[in-house]
């Protein structure tokens, strides 16, 4: 095993694409935990720690750009937070400090899981994602980035240099049910906005399907837009939870959702 | 003169009789109440090395040369090697050692997922690991057993069945104006201590060997490893000195240090074996899962007429028959009481004692049952649980040696009194209520236990004995009997423990023995130790011995005059007074009980099934009170773990497989620190006047008991749903609901 | 491969596995077993080290990760031969137990203090909910950052 630690975006890339098999980690919230159980050996590490383009955030025109090394605890903190406040509100029901210190936007999309608690804020939010190669740069819409559990839309020698993000001002927020008050990994959650401007509903739900999935409705279909999205969702029965208490705490918090958006 | 008499002794609610000798000299118990030390909080004096980080546990010792082991453990619930081939391990990197499953306690018809099958010592735990990856099995798969109820009709049992029944519960049935009767569950739970189960084997030529362990008993393990390598019990020494809790997990040896101690042999080098997270909540023990179905009789007035209960122990490969019939046949005051236990032999891991095993989902059930029965009767719980308190043991008609239940149960009215106001809090959401649990357990200890103490020239006393603290604070609390018999400041007094071969025999620290096995034997060495001090003042200073006693540090004589300890210790020089002492037999015929009650309020989230506990009381009769600071962390860690058993904790097995679907802590949920109510301890602290010279009973145990009823009980009384299954998840509180709302509707529950 | 970083104020040098965790390095190659191992995937807290003064858990943290960086370990919390207001405190007031557990929540308490020198319940609960404790039941876990914040 090797590891890389390029100092500038051009150089990480040129890494990537000499040695596509490379594994990038940031904070090493998910690579490091297949590497301690023996679950990866990968040929080379990519440590992007050091790569100064990758970091904090910045606005042009009024859209966002979030650096993929953008961390939770960065995410929640004003003025971001204000921008974005369903993104800061997912941060915080991130694991611990400790991993939120580390936990990246980059590594949350580049893992993909369902249960990513930065996706569904951002699906809500309609961010796209800035993916880089030496070959250049492409955006893709987040719903067309993640193509199936743990699965994203990635090339072998591209990594996510930003997420982007034109914030709705929209009313929204996140909730989370969990088995325990902290550090859980959602059993399922939802992000939820109001859209008064554009006249819509929308929400996007983790944990309770293959991908993080995006619900739209008209803003005049209040009172059935929690079951929407209840049905919209395709949970499974796992260890956290069955699917059937997945839908119906989904239909609870979209209830819930609406309610804090709409007052 | 040393006296021969035999007594009983019971560790976990399990009596066995034995020969002990006695000083002629028996101790009159201290006054009740806070003494000069005892009685009063004191920090512990190992505090400031654990916060450095300086305490070098098991898990932190290296030894020169010393190698890794890592474990092969088998993957199938239920298998047979038919092909091993260790070649490719043996030939990697670092590799000095591979075992296979001809050398026990290895297998190779390995009974659960996680048994061990081979071994491998290599330099670093990385390469002993990789290696193991590197053995190859080809695997006959079997079907496993793996349900309790199938096992128990195929007859597939740990033990004989435990049946148990006093007076007719035929009889009881004709003479009840109600019967309830209910089936309810508790899942398996994992300990998880924060440092896992580990050992370090060191041979000294082929026949003496020195083990590093994180163990409740050291004098346990050297008995064990003596046995299994065929050597004389002085050649072996168990070394515990910190020790990062247990729980009743880490009771003896376990395969680890048997597979450490092979490998040692095999290379002539020490080898440390430690478990990864993963293969500790794999096979390390576990509290097995339990199916009770109970009935409960009672006469309009409460009067219990009869208890009748079956329990299925979902046991496992091996282990014992937990006692979950116990509280039904100890709480309370009932003429006919039948009980059966069985012991479900499974293809799942062992099961290991865990903070009263058996009373903790005996409890549940039984402290349930008796609030349903209170709703139908519309009877107050509380009322319904003093109108059958119980004067003396029903099952074999003995006396209790201290019982202070009533009083805890009067200590607890204030709290019970605020459900009014609790319920009144409730909004469309949430719903709040108030719910009690009595508890009953052992926790009298017993002999044999040993302690020395030690007086230098300086005037400083140490206690040596061969016993463990493990995590609980009681080197802490030995120091404060010590120091209050020989009239020290608490910080003169120094703690040696933690070595066989530095101190004699000591207790066990399970089954909420240390302090009531222990503290005797420390007070009584002390207390020769301070008698000797006195017969040699008593000479130097020309005065009789009845005038002087030891306080603040000094020799002080009634008729005027003190004198600092070092004074007449100096004079010895190098010289040493060497007091000793040993544990005293228990009251006989009489039965020794802990008692208690908490009273819990909860608050549910109706639409997601989130339970919230906002409070928790804890009231307890443990005898006299060492150290109240000690004393209520034992409360308060009791109680989250009870409340992670009551919401959050649960090993999951894959019902096809027997896969362990929980290994790591992110699937396997303990408390944090977010998720804890507000607790209030306690204490009666009242001695048991017929229990040693020290009149302790133990509080390891105790206060994990009541919770999960209690909770339950809060439960039904803010949502009138019965919770009769363990962990309380979301999925389970909305179940409940639907139930409820399914039955005619019962305004009259806790009202 | 050679890894250059600091460590409590001093400058050290270790030769790694290049998938080694920080927390294998600490407590394997640079003799401090302080920060312990209970998890090996960020749930338990017990390996908590400020990373650049940032509370991380060394267990998720490629050695490699931390070549020319400054990390702070439990050993490099007392001043001396005193304990740390923090450590004072946890001994106080009984929040040590089997104390396995301690160092963690000693690192992420003084970060916590650094951050909020009086922090609300409800901001202790958000910050040390990452160190899991088995034994205390986190009562006197809280009085101790009381007592810390008021030293």
């Amino acid at each position: 095993m090797e590891v890389f630690t390029p100092r500038s975006l051009a150089e990480a890339l040129r890494l990537k694409a000499e040695q596509p098999s490379a594994v990038p980690i940031e904070g090493g919230t998910d690579v490091m935990v297949e590497l301690n159980f023996d679950r990866a050996r990968p040929e080379a590490l990519l440590n992007l720690n050091e790569v100064a383009e990758l970091r904090g955030w910045s606005r042009d025109n009024g859209l966002l750009r979030l650096g993929a090394s953008l961390t939770y605890t960065e995410a929640m903190a004003a003025p971001l937070s204000e921008q974005l406040p369903a993104l800061a509100e997912a941060s915080r029901t991130v694991g611990s400090p400790q991993i939120r210190n580390r936990g990246t936007l980059g590594g949350n999309l580049g893992t993909a899981s369902p249960a990513g608690d930065a996706l569904p804020p951002l699906l809500v939010e309609a961010a796209e994602v800035e993916l880089s190669s030496v070959r250049g740069v492409r955006t893709l819409a987040l719903e067309d980035f993640l193509v199936g559990p743990k699965r994203n839309a990635l090339e072998a020698d591209e990594l996510i240099t930003a997420v982007l993000v034109q914030p709705s001002g929209a009313r929204q927020t996140f909730m989370k049910v969990g088995p325990r008050n902290a550090m859980v990994i959602a059993v399922c959650s939802l992000a939820v906005s109001v859209d008064q401007e554009r006249c819509e509903l929308r929400a996007a739900y983790g944990s309770a399907g293959p991908v993080t999935g995006l619900v739209t409705a008209p803003l005049d279909e209040v009172d059935s837009f929690p079951e929407r999205v209840a049905e919209a969702a395709s949970p499974i029965d796992d260890v956290r939870g069955s699917a059937r208490y997945r839908r119906h705490a989904l239909r609870v918090l979209a209830e819930r959702g609406l309610q804090r958006c709409l007052t | 003169m040393a006296r021969l008499i035999r007594t009983e002794k019971e560790v976990e609610g399990r009596y066995t009789e034995q020969w002990i000798v006695v000083d002629e000299d028996v101790l009159e118990q201290w006054p009740a109440g806070p003494l000069e030390t005892v009685g009063r909080p004191v920090p512990r004096a190992d505090g400031g090395q654990r916060a450095r980080g300086e305490a070098r546990y098991t898990a932190d010792i290296k030894l020169p040369g010393m190698l890794h082991a890592a474990i092969l453990r088998s993957p199938h619930a239920k298998a047979r090697v038919r092909r091993i081939d260790t070649g490719r391990a043996r030939r990697a990197p670092g590799v000095r050692a591979v075992l296979g499953p001809e050398t026990g306690p290895l297998t190779d018809e390995p009974p659960y997922e996680g048994a061990p099958v081979a071994a491998v010592a290599a330099e670093t735990s990385e390469q002993a690991r990789t290696a193991v990856s590197l053995i190859e099995v080809e695997w006959e798969r079997l079907e496993p057993l793996l349900d309790p109820e199938e096992a128990v009709r195929r007859n597939e049992l740990i033990d004989e069945p435990n049946r148990e029944e006093r007076g007719e519960v035929e009889r009881g049935l004709a003479e009840s104006d109600a019967v309830v009767e209910a089936e309810y569950r508790t899942q398996t739970v994992l300990h998880n201590s924060m440092e896992t189960h580990q050992a370090i084997c060191e041979w000294d030529g082929d026949d003496r060997l020195t083990v590093y362990i994180s163990t409740q008993f050291i004098w346990g393990v050297r008995e064990e490893v003596a046995k299994r390598f065929g050597l004389p019990e002085d050649h072996v020494r168990v070394v515990c000195r910190f020790m990062g809790g247990g729980f009743g997990s880490k009771n003896g040896p376990g395969d680890y240090t048997y597979v450490a101690a092979e490998l040692a042999r095999a290379t002539g080098r020490p080898v440390k074996c430690a478990l990864t997270r993963r293969e500790e909540n794999l096979d390390s023990g576990n509290r097995n899962s339990t199916i009770q179905r109970l009935r409960v009789g009672a006469r309009s007035d409460g009067t219990l007429t009869f208890l009748d209960g079956e329990f299925v122990n979902a046991t496992g490969w091996d282990g014992w028959l937990a006692s979950t019939g116990g509280p039904m046949r100890l709480l309370y005051a009932c003429e006919n009481v039948r009980t059966v236990e069985y012991g479900a032999k499974l293809n799942t891991p062992p099961m290991a004692a865990f903070r009263a095993p058996g009373f903790v989902e005996g409890t549940f059930g039984l402290e349930c049952l008796l609030d349903e029965l209170a709703a139908k009767l519309e009877i107050d719980p509380l009322e319904l649980r003093r109108r059958n308190h119980s004067t003396h043991d029903a099952v074999d008609e003995r006396p209790f040696s201290s019982k202070q239940l009533l009083e805890c149960y009067r200590r607890a009215e204030p709290h019970w009194e605020r459900r009014d106001e609790v319920r009144a809090r409730s909004d469309a959401t949430w719903k709040r209520g108030v719910g009690l649990a009595s508890q009953v357990w052992y926790g009298g200890g017993g002999p044999p236990s040993y302690a020395w103490v030690r007086i230098g020239g300086d005037g400083r006393a140490a206690v040596i004995t061969g016993m463990q603290d493990i995590g609980t604070g009681s080197a802490t609390a030995m120091a404060q009997i010590a120091a209050e018999e020989l009239g020290l400041p608490v910080d003169r007094i120094e703690v040696a423990l933690g070595d066989s071969a530095r101190g004699p025999y000591a207790t066990i620290s399970a089954g909420s023995s240390t302090i009531p096995s222990m503290g005797p034997a420390v007070r009584a060495a002390a207390a020769d130790a301070a008698r000797q001090l006195i017969e040699i003042a008593a000479q130097r200073y020309d005065r009789e011995e009845r005038v002087l006693s030891l306080k603040n540090g000094q020799i002080v004589s009634s008729d005027g005059g003190s004198w600092p300890l070092e004074e007449i210790t100096g004079l010895l020089e190098s010289g040493q007074i060497l007091g000793k002492g040993s544990r005293g037999p228990n009251p006989t015929g009489m039965r020794v009980l802990t008692f208690g009650v908490q009273v819990a309020e909860v608050a549910v989230d109706v639409e997601t099934g989130e339970v919230v506990v906002e409070k928790i009381v804890a009231i307890h009769d443990v005898g006299r009170v060492i150290n109240p600071l000690g004393a209520s962390s034992q409360v308060e860690g009791g109680i989250i773990q009870g409340l992670g058993h009551t919401l959050s904790e649960e090993r999951l097995l894959d019902p096809s497989t027997g896969g362990n679907l929980t290994q790591t802590l992110d699937a396997y949920k303990i408390p944090t620190i977010a998720d804890v109510p507000e607790i209030v301890t306690d204490l009666v602290d009242v001695p048991d006047e017929h229990l040693t010279n020290l009149g302790s009973k133990g509080l390891g145990e105790p206060p994990i008991i009541p919770t999960a009823a209690a909770i339950a009980n809060a439960i039904r009384d803010a949502t009138g749903a019965d919770v009769r299954s363990l962990p309380i998840t979301r999925e389970e509180m909305l179940r409940a609901l639907r139930e409820a709302s399914r039955q005619p509707a019962r305004e009259e529950v806790g009202a | 491969m050679k890894i250059e970083l600091s460590v409590n104020g001093e400058r050290k040098e270790a030769d790694v596995w290049p998938g080694e965790s920080l927390l294998f390095t600490l407590r394997e190659k640079l003799g401090l077993p302080g920060s312990k191992n209970a998890c090996e995937q960020g749930e338990c807290g017990s390996c908590s080290v400020l990373l650049d003064e940032k509370l991380v858990c060394s267990c998720l943290v490629l050695t490699a990760q931390a070549q020319g960086h400054e990390i702070v370990t439990v050993e490099g919390i007392a001043e001396d031969d005193r304990l740390h207001r923090v450590q004072e405190a946890f001994v106080q007031t009984g929040a040590v137990q089997c104390g396995f557990c301690t160092p963690g929540l000693i690192v992420a308490t003084v970060d916590l203090l650094a951050h909020r020198p009086e922090p609300s319940d409800d901001e202790i609960r958000e910050a040390l909910s990452g160190n899991l404790c088995r034994c205390t039941g986190y009562q006197k876990i809280f009085d101790a950052v009381r007592l810390a914040a008021r030293a």
